[in-house]
Formats: structure tokens, C-alpha cells, sequence
């Protein structure tokens, strides 16, 4: 990158650091779907019906790690 | 678009907001003809295909269902007709049965009948031949008497 | 940026939007390759969905049952969320899926175009529909659409507070409805031209970022289909929010 540029350098760092975001909707899906996968196993009858109320969990979970790349590209790009 | 170099691309196309009239324009006019293709065409064809399948699969239940009440019709008949065999069956045995008793009975009278005549005839026979053969002993133990007495008496008599 | 690094990997390069007809420069009506992608788009789905069902066949051949099989799909998930009355707005939940689902899958295609890579597209698409539903909710409901946020099974004390939640999350709804599908999309195709581009000054070594494309390329074909189908369950769901507030 150009040297001596603090602000862009800040910028960067805050993007990298709002990307960590990211991890806690990785975990929060990875939630959502584990403990759809064990009421599965359990009831494997009941599954089938429930597959659309999973995937919107999923994309209630991810929404917030949205947020955080939302919040990067804005550091990166648009600030 | 596959990178020219000279014009690669500086930060995020995405964020180029000089383009987004453009996109809006293009993506506007897009939507607009996919959705007449989806109302004017897609949906009319889909149902009248379901429409149709709907149909046809109604109509061969319903004739599934019409064979199912001819079949069991049918079923009735048939379970009537062995009915009425079985008990034509049952009527036929009787009757041959007592007939056979009464011809069996008669011939027995019959038989009966016949051997009694029988028996009355070899008695009346076996009287007669009783009654003959006494006579006839008579006869010749009479003429066996003479014979003794002639041979007694002497011989010049016979 | 500068790019000034060895490896000559420009991972943006291909969503940028390139006048192909009418003169270099980009004016609002000028035929740009994301208008040429739309076009072969709406080509596929004509072609799917018009010449592959143009027999009404009643045993339905390959491209039949595709486009049955999309179609019920749909119809079945509106009837599942929203209920009977949500079957009057199929034909725009219809026209939102098939646009993401062939704008995607297309976009996998080596040297294509994704326009549903573009916040403009996804932002456009995601902003209707809030308006849409917005609307449909205040005709159906009157103001009892503001129930939605005025939750009656919860204690009073929390009451306001849902209230300002609930209100964030409603007029946030677009911002993650639109930003989820174009970063997607975005991310996923990036990925694949970094490996590109390590493939490109590996020589030999080639291998490796080969099979990672690959197996990336098996996870994308993936994350495509379920991101349509993403965008459009959050549809009905809106929907059904607009159509029944009470709950």
C-alpha cells in the first residue's frame, strides 16, 4: 500500500478487524443447522417439513454477519 | 471484459455509482417483460397442464371406481349363483337319497315276497314228495309183505 | 488500489460494467453486458419454461418436469409460509425466483456476467419487495399493520422496547435481503479468480489451485440455488407478515 498513509491504513485495519464479524454468523448458522441436524435425527419424520424454517433461521443468523462485511466494504470503499 | 489491464477494475464495480442508473434501467425493463412472460405465459400453461392431469387422473379414478362396483356386483352375482347351486345341490342329494330308500325298501319287499313264494313252494313240493314217498314205501312194503307171505305161503301161488 | 503485486490477479475485474454497443461511454440507456446477460437469461427461461413445455405433455419429458418441478416448488412454499391468500402474489414471487435462480446459475458459467452480483440489482429487487409488502400490509390491515411491532404476547415493560427493535429490524430487512445475495454471489466468484490467478502464475504447481477451484466451483453451483431460494422464502415470510400481523 502507499506508505505514510495512516487514514488508509486505519481504514484497513478496522475493515480486517469488522471481517471477525463474520465468524460469530459463521457460528450462529452453524448453530442454527447443528441443532436442526439433531431434532432430525431424532425425528426424521418431522424433518422434512421443518427444512424451510431452517433456512430461515440460517438467514436471520447470517443477516448480523452481514452486517459487519457491510460495515468493511463502507470502511474500505466508502469512507 | 476478461482483464484488459488498461481498464481493471479500482475497488468494487459494485460501489461505481455513476453505473446504477443504468443497471436500474436495464434490470427495470428486464423484470418487467419476465413478469409478462410469467403472467401471460408461464402460469396459464402450468396450470392448464395441471389443470389437465388433474383431470384425467379424476377420470380414471372415478372409472376405477365404477369397475370396483361392477367388480363387486358381479362378486354378489356369483356368491348368489353358488348359493343357489349349492342348494339345489343339497336338494338333489336328498331327494335321490330318499329315492333310493324307497326302491331300495321296495326291492327288498319285493325280494322278500319272492322268496317267501319260494319257500312256500319247496315246502308244498317237499310235502308232496313227503307225501309220495310215504305211499310208496306203503306200496312196497306192501307188495314186499305179499312177496313174504307168497314165499311163506309157497311158491306156486304167484 | 494499486495493483502492483506479482501475481497479476484482478478477482473484481469481472463485474465491472462494460458498454458493448453504442460508443465507449456509459450513459443510462447504453446495451451494457449486464443488460446482454439479462437478455440470454430471459432467453434461458423461455426456453426452459416456454419451448420445453410447449407439448402440454401429461407424462412430462426433461424439460418439462424442470420446469414443473420450479414452479410447484414455488407454489408450495408460498402456500407452506403465507398461506392460501399469499397464492395472489405468486406470479411476482415467481418472476423474483426464476430472475435470481437463472441470473446465478448463468453466472457460474466461465467468462459470464453475474448481474445479481451488483447491490444495484439485489438493492433494486430487495427494496421493491419492502415497498410491495409495505403496501400490501397497510391495504389489508389498515393501520393494524403497526401491530407487527407492538408485540401484545410479551410483558409491558418490554413492550417499547421490542418496539424499537422490531422497528430496526423491519426497516433493516432490505439492507441484509439484498447485501446477502450480491456479497454471495460477489464473494464466491472472487474466490474463484484468486485461485485463477494463483493457477496463472504457478506454472507446474498448477495443480493444486486447480482442484481448489474445482471443489470451490462444487460449493458455488450449491450456494447459488439456495441463495435464490433464500431470497425468496425471506420473500414469503415478509409476506406473510404483511398479510397476517397479528403473529
Amino acid at each position: 500500500m502507499v506508505d505514510g498513509n495512516l487514514v488508509e491504513m486505519g481504514k484497513l485495519i478496522g475493515a480486517g478487524l469488522a471481517c471477525t464479524g463474520m465468524g460469530g454468523a459463521a457460528i450462529g448458522v452453524g448453530h442454527v443447522v447443528g441443532n436442526f441436524l439433531s431434532g432430525a435425527l431424532r425425528n426424521p419424520s418431522a424433518a422434512s417439513g421443518q427444512t424451510a424454517t431452517m433456512f430461515i433461521g440460517i438467514a436471520f443468523a447470517e443477516a448480523l454477519g452481514i452486517f459487519s462485511f457491510l460495515v468493511a466494504l463502507l470502511l474500505m470503499y466508502a469512507m | 471484459m476478461a482483464s484488459t489491464s488498461d481498464n481493471s477494475a479500482v475497488g468494487m464495480p459494485q460501489l461505481d455509482f455513476s453505473t446504477f442508473p443504468n443497471q436500474i434501467f436495464w434490470l427495470a425493463i428486464f423484470c418487467i417483460v419476465l413478469f409478462a412472460i410469467v403472467k401471460f405465459f408461464i402460469i396459464p400453461r402450468m396450470e392448464d397442464i395441471f389443470a389437465n392431469r388433474r383431470k384425467i387422473i379424476d377420470g380414471n379414478i372415478a372409472k376405477a371406481e365404477e369397475i370396483r362396483l361392477r367388480v363387486d356386483e358381479i362378486e354378489k352375482k356369483i356368491e348368489e349363483e353358488l348359493q343357489k347351486a349349492k342348494s339345489q345341490c343339497d336338494e338333489i342329494m336328498n331327494t335321490s337319497g330318499l329315492n333310493i330308500k324307497e326302491q331300495m325298501a321296495s326291492a327288498l319287499e319285493d325280494s322278500k315276497i319272492a322268496t317267501s313264494q319260494l319257500i312256500s313252494e319247496a315246502e308244498g313240493r317237499l310235502k308232496e314228495l313227503r307225501d309220495g314217498s310215504e305211499i310208496a314205501i306203503e306200496k312196497i312194503s306192501e307188495e314186499l309183505a305179499s312177496d313174504i307171505m307168497k314165499k311163506i305161503t309157497g311158491e306156486k301161488q304167484g | 488500489m494499486e495493483k502492483q503485486s506479482a501475481f497479476n490477479i484482478h478477482p473484481m475485474d469481472q463485474f465491472i460494467i462494460d458498454p458493448i454497443l453504442m460508443g465507449e461511454s456509459l450513459e443510462w440507456y447504453s446495451f451494457t453486458n449486464q443488460a446482454l446477460w439479462m437478455l440470454i437469461s430471459l432467453a434461458c427461461i423461455s426456453f426452459v419454461f416456454i419451448y420445453g413445455s410447449r407439448k402440454h405433455q401429461l407424462v412430462p419429458g426433461r424439460l418439462q418436469s424442470v420446469a414443473e418441478l420450479m414452479y410447484f416448488f414455488i407454489r408450495d412454499m408460498i402456500i407452506d409460509i403465507a398461506g392460501q391468500e399469499g397464492l395472489r402474489y405468486f406470479p411476482y414471487i415467481f418472476t423474483l425466483f426464476i430472475l435470481i435462480l437463472f441470473g446465478n446459475v448463468l453466472g457460474l458459467l466461465p467468462y459470464s456476467f453475474t448481474y445479481t452480483s451488483h447491490i444495484a440489482i439485489t438493492g433494486f429487487l430487495a427494496l421493491s419487495v419492502f415497498i410491495t409488502v409495505t403496501a400490501i400490509g397497510f391495504i389489508k390491515n389498515g393501520f393494524g399493520f403497526l401491530s407487527l411491532f407492538w408485540i401484545s404476547s410479551a410483558p409491558l415493560a418490554l413492550r417499547p422496547i421490542l418496539l424499537i427493535i422490531e422497528v430496526i429490524s423491519y426497516f433493516v430487512r432490505p439492507v441484509s435481503h439484498s447485501i446477502r445475495l450480491a456479497g454471495n454471489m460477489m464473494a464466491g466468484h472472487a474466490v474463484i479468480k484468486v485461485f485463477a490467478g494463483f493457477a496463472g502464475a504457478l506454472g507446474l504447481g498448477a495443480v493444486a489451485p486447480i482442484f481448489a477451484i474445482t471443489a470451490v466451483y462444487g460449493l458455488e453451483m450449491l450456494v447459488v440455488v439456495i441463495q435464490a431460494y433464500v431470497f425468496t422464502i425471506l420473500t414469503c415470510v415478509y409476506l406473510n407478515d404483511a398479510l397476517h400481523p397479528g403473529h
